[in-house]
Formats: structure tokens, C-alpha cells, sequence
């Protein structure tokens, strides 16, 4: 068996990868529940298809996806840029610490000032905050041209960290028994949801009008092909006269934007209050999400509503068979490794030899 | 010339195919001792794949390699070296922070050799080729034609009996290519074979005993470059008739268009040149050339031009107007328009459809947010069609275009732009000699029409036979210009080495 490089890449192959990458993971997953001494059909049923058996999990699962998409599409604005952001996590957890304390100062109910503004201004705060963390990195990599991969990672520390202090210090409720959370947030400081039986809320709007924005950017707008010049070849875009520390920053604070978004909405949507467990890794699973995806808006959606499916299966196997939540985070795992095997195929393909035709 | 030994290597219907290209199709050939052979044709005719082939570093798929009578199989350069078979890269295989001497060892390194041995032999390599060079210096500090000796008494030292050198003067200047040409000539009366690679046919018919002419990875003939005229070897290259000795029409220039004024860069940025007090003018209606070694300033003078390079001293002035401070996209605007030699890097995006690529520099000149792909289309078939570029259509990948298509289309793309002046750096590098002669002749149309034309090139031949007036790069410095008609090759080769004064001397 050998690798032949294809003379074009494949586009079948460029289609197919992802199908062939989830197909791997399932049949993987088989053998490891196999192994476990698990009924390996009846856990991936439970993994893969229980949670959508009604429209309440269809609901949850739009509500998982919301935040991926949002984190997606802003990576994905940094990716085509050939800019490697890994800090969605840090811009998304800021955003909902910005936003969290915004809201906080708009808490009463009783004040119509509070009603009508609160909760755009605790979006609006969780955008420029998110935005703000990524622009650290912009401005690290255009005045020093430091490592964006290793800034972006630090600085999720630093985030996260950030939460960690405010919920103990000046964000703690002073009524909440001195546990590390904010006070609750008042009705008026939540997402509208959709329908009044589910919790999927706007967030899920807020993630398709990112991803429309995205494709028009790209497809359509002179800006969107300045950035994907600077990810083919920089010295082609500084040839044609981009300007590259313009563009680093647009896509690293775009990023930032719609990540702190993101942020904005899980804590204005389905937590309703500061605390330290909204780190939930949707940023780092929004990296798979637009790699799956392969870059592209409609590529995203269907990915991240996998990835979504991945949260809410490991859930199930966590209540059905007391698995580990890291089940999810191994599924996940798995997904990009072989979704990075299987992209070798688009460049390249195998060749199946007997010994008999080496030997001549 | 008369051979009475056994012929030194022969190669009996050697094939080798590459996945969509059968790159040597059954080739033959023969190569006396003593014998400097000729290898030519168009790119992608498979000269390399054959050198490369006899050098051990790829395999045939058929055929049969002859060594001094013995039927052997190369299938590493160490073999091929071992064999006595030697190869001057283009781009040339020396360590460059060690001494010639250290480099020089390490090329022996399977062989005992004292101190005392390796400097009577270098000693004695100079005395009889004259290939003089200093051991003690380093290798970083040569010029390029000390680096290609260098290589070559390497080859000597291993007691090669066959040197491969491939395109060996493109880097050299014109004193240099002569002395080089003499050391070959030398090497060849001591019975030493050279295999010679070059696309100028001028050298081919003044140093080589025989021509192989290879055209599309099959041996078209064999021709005695002694008795073939230059339009005959063309012919045979091409398979058509060029007049490729030819010279363009001389332009008649207009008022002042553009002008350079004291300009320096700085040396930050960390590569190649710095350019020094570099002063000089261009009118419309006339063509620039500017001679030169690769890497003596070159690619910063045109990246100074397009706005990219900022000088720290001194002025750009376009039609009297100081452009010094406009960004790249304002010079466009303003119509000047450069293309630089990297042609799948930095004047184009490999991975871009022919369209993007159009659109990369013709984005200056759109005001409007949203981009009209229709309008970009029927402009990038314009130019595909008035340049002859062989293309299935305006989507596919510059990439997958051969070098002389991508050369046309964007030559064209960047004269569709170019409303004042045109700067071009080897607008003809590695391209067929048909596809060259339209790019020249588009240019030349242009100028007559009243552009201003910079041509910076390596090819003396082009630059002589294309341009108006003529002058010379070298380490950042820029020679005096003058008249093409009243300047000798010697005195641009001068220029080309720094003697810019050398022109007071000669009238003197």
C-alpha cells in the first residue's frame, strides 16, 4: 500500500474526508466500548441517536450548537487569514465575564432604564471584551510578531484565571453563602428562547447570521479576499498592497467579537449568573468544528451540530452506563485525528500494490 | 574533432516517465572523452530529468547507462561521484560560513589527503586551468563565479572525468562567463568530458564541440554548433521558425516620466541588499534595461518602486509628482504597475484561480466593497486571450498553468494596468524562446504606445536586443545608464562588477 501524490487534489476526496472521518471514529468507538465489556451497538445508539429521539433533545442540541457555530465562524475568519488563533476559549469565557458584570449593573427588574438597555448592553460588552483579549494577541504578533498560537493559548489561562478571581472577589453574590458565584440575573437579562417549552434561545440566530455574514465575506466582499490573500501568501498580499497588520487584526478581533459573543450569550442564555463552570471547551471544540467543517459556512453548521451531538451523547453515557465525561472529549479527539488522516487523501492517493508488481 | 578512444559515456534509449508526462522518451546519446557536449531545449524538454538521471538521483524506468565501456547502474550521487561523474548545480551545494579549504574536505572526505596534498593539487588545478581561487577565505564572502570554481575543483579533486554543469552562466557576469568558457576549454584538451546545460545558444555555439537538442523528452537531433548558424539551432529547439537574432525597433522617447533621486533603503528587514544612493530616470515611450547579477539589488529595487520597501533617503518622483509616500495601492492608482521575478509567490497566489490572481493588483483600482466576479471574468479572459494563455478556463488554479502561460498572463495582467510605467524583472526567465519573443514584443507595443518600461534582467542578450538604454545593478549601487546602440558588452559587464567609472577610463 503506498501514498501517490495526485497530480490535482481531489475534490470527491475533499467532500468524502469528513463522511470517511466520522465513519472511522464510529467504528472505533465500537471496538473501545467492545472493550470496555459495553453492548457496543446499544451505547452508540445511546451515543449517536438517543438524544435526538424527541424535539426536547433536538432543542438541547441546537442549544449546544449555538456556541460552536458563533466560535467557529470567528476561527474560521482567522484560519482563512493563515492566522492561528487557539484562544476562542479565553475570548468566549471574557466575553461572558464582561457581559456577566455589565448585566450585573442592570439587575433591577423595577427600573425600566435597566429593562430596555441590560441585556444589549451586556451583549455589546461581551462582544468588545472578547474582541478587546484577542486584540492582546493582534498587537503582540503586529508590534513584536510573537507566536499568535502561543499568545492566544497563554492568555486562555489568563482568562480563565480572570473569571476565577471575579466570582471570588468583586462579582461574588454578598447574599449567595460565600459560594463563588455572581447573583442570579433577573428575567429581563435572558435571551428570548424560542419556544417557551425549550431552552434553545436567539443564540442559535445570532450563530446562522455569523455564518451568512461569513460566507458574503468571503465570496463577495473585496475585504473577506483581502484575508484569504494574506492566508495563501503573505508576500503576495503585501505585493498587492493589503495591509497585513490591518488585516491580522481584523481577523483576530473578529474572532474575538463573535467568540465574546458567544460568551455573552451562554451567560445571558442558559446560566443566568457568573460562575466559575462556564468554561465549557466550546472553543476548543469550535477548532475541530471548522476543520471538519473544512473552512466553509455550510461545512460548519453540519459540524458543529456533530460536535453538539458529542457534548449530549457523552452526557447519556454518563447517566446510562456512569462512563466518564471525558468520553465526549475522547470522541472529539478521535474525530479530528482521523478527519487530519483522512485529509492526506485529498493530495494524495493510495495505491494498492502486491509484492509481485514491486518485485517488477 | 576526431575521437579514437571508446566514447566515456553512452546512453542507450533511456526512459523515464512521471505521473501525466513521459519527461525522457528513449534517449541516446554519446559523449567522447574530451568532448564538450551541449544539451539543449525549451523548459520542460527534460534536460533536468536526464541530468538527473546520470548523477544517480532519479532512476530510469528503461534503458541502459554505458560508462567507459561497462554497462553500470548510477542509483545515488555518491555512485555517480564515485564513477567519476561531477555536477555544478545552479544553485550551488557549499557550505557558506566555512573556508573553501574546510569545504573543499568535506567534499573528500572518503579519501586520505593531507594538508600539504590537498594544496599542491589546488595549486596545481589553478596553474593548469587557471582556476585560481583563495582557499582561506570564506565561502560566504565569494562572488558567484569564485563559487562555481570552487565547485569545480571540487569535481576535479574526486578526479571526475565527466562534468555536468547545468545553466552554469546564469549567474555569472559576462568576464566571468569568458574565464569560464577558457577553464572548460582547458579541462576539455585534458581529455575531460563536459556535459553542458544552457538555454543561450550564443555560448553553446562558441564553446561546444556537439549539440544534443531535446524536445519534449525525445532527442530531435544532434548538431554541430560549429557549422549550425544561431536561427538554425533555434529552429531545431522549437520545431518552428524564430528569428530570434532579430532586434526589436528602437523607441523614440517622450518627456520625462519617472525618477529615482538619491534613493537608499535601509538595510533592516534582514535581506539581500541594501540599495545605495541609486538615482536614475525613465521616459515615456522608452524601455530601461538594467543588467545585473541575481541578488545585487534587484528585487529591492522593485519592491522600492511598488511601495512595499520604504527608502530611508532620497525621492520617487512619478511625472514630477513625489510618490514616495503613497502605499502600494495609491501607486497603482497612480499607474504604475511592477511585477516581480517570484512568480507564484509574490506576484501571484499559486492556489488562486486565474480570476483571484487578476483581481490580486487590479483590486486597486475598485472602489466598491463587493466584488463584481463578472466583470473580473470577462477582464481575465481579455487578457487570456490577447495573450495566447493557454488555459481551460479562467478558474483553474495559476499553479496548474506551465511557467510560460503564468509569465503571459501575468505580463498581460500587469500591462492591462500599467498606464505609466511598467517595471518587469525577468519578464522571460525560464520560458520558451516563442512565448519570450510576444511577452518582448507586448512590452515593446506598449512602450510604443508611450508607457515608460524598467526591464531588470539577467539575460544580457534580451536586455541588449529589447532596450533603449541600458545600465547595470551591483550591490545595491546603480551604474551610470547610457544608449544600448553606443554600449559594449565589456562595458556592462564592468558595470555589472561595481567599476561604474569605468566608462571615463575607456573614452580616456
Amino acid at each position: 500500500m503506498h501514498l501517490h501524490q495526485r497530480t490535482e487534489p481531489s475534490r470527491l476526496m475533499a467532500y468524502l474526508s469528513p463522511l470517511i472521518a466520522v465513519a472511522l471514529t464510529l467504528l472505533c468507538g465500537a471496538f473501545l466500548f467492545h472493550f470496555l465489556g459495553l453492548p457496543a451497538d446499544s451505547v452508540l445508539i445511546d451515543f449517536f441517536i438517543s438524544p435526538l429521539r424527541d424535539i426536547y433533545g433536538v432543542s438541547e442540541l441546537l442549544l449546544k450548537a449555538s456556541p460552536l457555530i458563533i466560535c467557529a465562524a470567528g476561527l474560521c475568519l482567522c484560519y482563512r487569514a493563515n492566522i492561528w488563533n487557539i484562544g476562542a476559549e479565553g475570548q468566549f469565557v471574557i466575553g461572558a465575564l464582561i457581559a456577566g458584570a455589565v448585566a450585573l449593573q442592570f439587575n433591577n427588574p423595577d427600573q425600566l432604564t435597566d429593562r430596555a438597555l441590560g441585556l444589549p448592553m451586556a451583549i455589546l460588552g461581551g462582544c468588545l471584551g472578547g474582541a478587546a483579549w484577542a486584540g492582546i494577541a493582534a498587537l503582540l504578533r503586529i508590534r513584536f510578531n510573537c507566536n499568535e498560537i502561543l499568545t492566544t493559548i497563554m492568555l486562555n489561562y489568563i482568562a480563565i484565571n480572570a473569571l476565577m478571581w471575579a466570582v471570588q472577589g468583586p462579582l461574588k453574590d454578598p447574599m449567595g453563602f460565600s459560594f463563588p458565584e455572581s447573583a442570579l440575573f433577573a428575567d429581563h437579562l435572558f435571551l428570548p428562547v424560542l419556544h417557551s417549552d425549550y431552552r434553545t434561545n436567539i443564540a442559535l440566530f445570532f450563530g446562522l447570521i455569523s455564518l451568512g455574514a461569513l460566507w458574503v465575506m468571503f465570496a463577495k466582499t473585496m475585504q473577506g479576499f483581502q484575508v484569504s490573500t494574506l492566508g495563501e501568501s503573505k508576500r503576495a498580499a503585501s505585493y498587492a498592497g493589503f495591509k497585513t497588520n490591518r488585516l491580522t487584526l481584523i481577523a483576530l478581533c473578529g474572532c474575538g467579537l463573535l467568540a465574546g459573543l458567544a460568551g455573552a450569550a451562554e451567560v445571558t442564555g442558559t446560566v443566568g449568573q457568573v460562575t466559575p463552570y462556564i468554561p465549557q471547551g466550546y472553543g476548543y471544540s469550535a477548532i475541530i468544528v471548522v476543520f471538519l467543517g473544512r473552512l466553509h459556512p455550510a461545512g460548519i453548521l453540519f459540524a458543529a451540530l456533530l460536535m453538539a451531538l458529542t457534548f449530549l451523547g457523552g452526557e447519556n453515557l454518563q447517566i446510562e452506563y456512569g462512563l466518564p465525561k471525558s468520553i465526549s472529549l475522547l470522541f472529539q479527539g478521535m474525530l479530528l485525528f482521523f478527519l487530519l488522516v483522512t485529509n492526506t487523501l485529498i493530495s494524495n492517493r493510495l495505491v494498492f500494490q502486491t509484492h509481485q508488481a514491486l518485485a517488477n | 574533432m576526431t575521437y579514437n578512444s571508446a566514447p566515456r559515456l553512452e546512453l542507450i534509449s533511456l526512459s523515464k516517465s512521471f505521473p501525466k508526462v513521459r519527461a525522457n522518451d528513449q534517449i541516446s546519446m554519446r559523449l567522447m572523452p574530451g568532448e564538450i557536449h551541449a544539451v539543449i531545449g525549451e523548459n520542460g524538454a527534460g534536460k533536468s530529468t536526464l541530468m538527473n538521471i546520470i548523477y544517480g538521483v532519479l532512476t530510469p524506468d528503461s534503458g541502459q547507462i554505458i560508462w567507459e565501456g561497462r554497462q553500470v547502474s548510477i542509483d545515488s550521487p555518491q555512485k555517480a561521484a564515485k564513477l567519476g561523474i561531477g555536477m555544478v548545480f545552479q544553485h550551488f551545494c557549499l557550505l557558506e560560513t566555512l573556508s573553501v579549504r574546510d569545504n573543499l574536505r568535506l567534499g573528500l572526505r572518503n579519501i586520505e589527503i593531507s594538508h600539504k596534498e590537498l594544496e599542491d593539487k589546488v595549486t596545481a588545478l589553478a596553474n593548469d586551468y587557471g582556476l585560481s581561487v583563495d582557499m582561506n577565505s570564506m565561502v560566504a564572502d565569494l562572488t558567484a563565479g569564485q563559487k562555481q570554481r570552487v565547485e569545480i575543483i571540487r569535481c576535479l579533486l574526486q578526479k571526475s572525468r565527466l562534468l555536468i554543469l547545468d545553466e552554469p552562466t546564469s549567474v555569472l557576469t559576462p568576464t566571468e562567463t569568458d574565464q569560464l568558457m577558457d577553464i572548460l576549454q582547458k579541462l576539455a584538451a585534458q581529455n575531460c568530458s563536459v556535459l553542458f546545460i544552457s538555454h543561450k545558444l550564443r555560448e553553446v555555439k562558441h564553446l561546444c564541440h556537439t549539440a544534443t537538442v531535446l524536445r519534449a523528452g525525445k532527442v530531435v537531433c544532434k548538431i554541430n554548433p560549429k557549422t549550425a548558424s544561431i536561427n538554425e539551432i533555434a529552429e531545431a529547439l522549437l520545431g518552428k521558425h524564430i528569428d530570434i537574432s532579430r532586434r526589436f525597433t528602437a523607441g523614440n522617447p517622450g518627456p520625462l516620466r519617472f525618477r529615482l533621486e538619491s534613493v537608499c533603503t535601509s538595510a533592516s528587514g534582514g535581506r539581500g541588499n541594501r540599495l545605495q544612493d541609486i538615482s536614475f530616470d525613465v521616459h515615456s515611450g522608452e524601455i530601461l534595461g538594467i543588467a545585473g547579477v541575481a541578488g545585487n539589488g534587484q528585487d529591492e529595487l522593485i519592491d522600492l518602486i511598488n511601495g512595499e520597501l520604504p527608502a530611508c533617503n532620497g525621492a520617487v518622483y512619478l511625472e514630477g509628482l513625489n510618490v514616495s509616500n503613497l502605499h502600494p495601492q495609491m501607486r497603482r492608482r497612480a499607474g504604475i504597475a511592477c511585477l516581480p521575478v517570484d512568480r507564484l509567490g509574490q506576484s501571484a497566489v499559486a492556489t488562486y484561480s486565474l480570476e483571484q490572481n487578476y483581481l490580486l493588483t487590479a483590486s486597486a483600482t475598485e472602489k466598491s466593497v463587493l466584488i463584481d466576479w463578472k466583470k473580473i471574468r470577462a477582464c481575465t479572459e481579455k487578457i487570456c486571450t490577447g495573450f495566447n494563455v493557454v488555459a481551460p478556463d479562467t478558474r483553474v488554479a495559476a499553479k496548474s498553468l506551465s511557467g510560460g502561460n503564468m509569465q503571459k498572463f501575468l505580463v498581460g495582467r500587469e500591462l492591462s494596468q500599467a498606464r505609466k510605467l511598467l517595471v518587469c524583472y525577468n519578464p522571460t526567465w525560464g520560458i520558451d524562446l516563442g512565448s519570450a519573443r510576444q511577452i518582448l514584443q507586448a512590452i515593446v507595443d506598449q512602450r510604443d504606445a508611450g508607457l515608460a518600461v524598467i526591464l531588470i534582467s539577467e539575460d544580457l542578450d534580451e536586455l541588449m536586443s529589447v532596450s533603449d538604454r541600458i545600465g547595470a545593478l551591483c550591490g545595491g549601487r546603480m551604474s551610470p545608464t547610457a544608449k544600448t546602440i553606443d554600449v559594449s558588452i565589456s562595458q556592462i559587464g564592468q558595470w555589472m562588477t561595481g567599476h561604474f567609472d569605468a566608462l571615463e577610463n575607456e573614452a580616456a
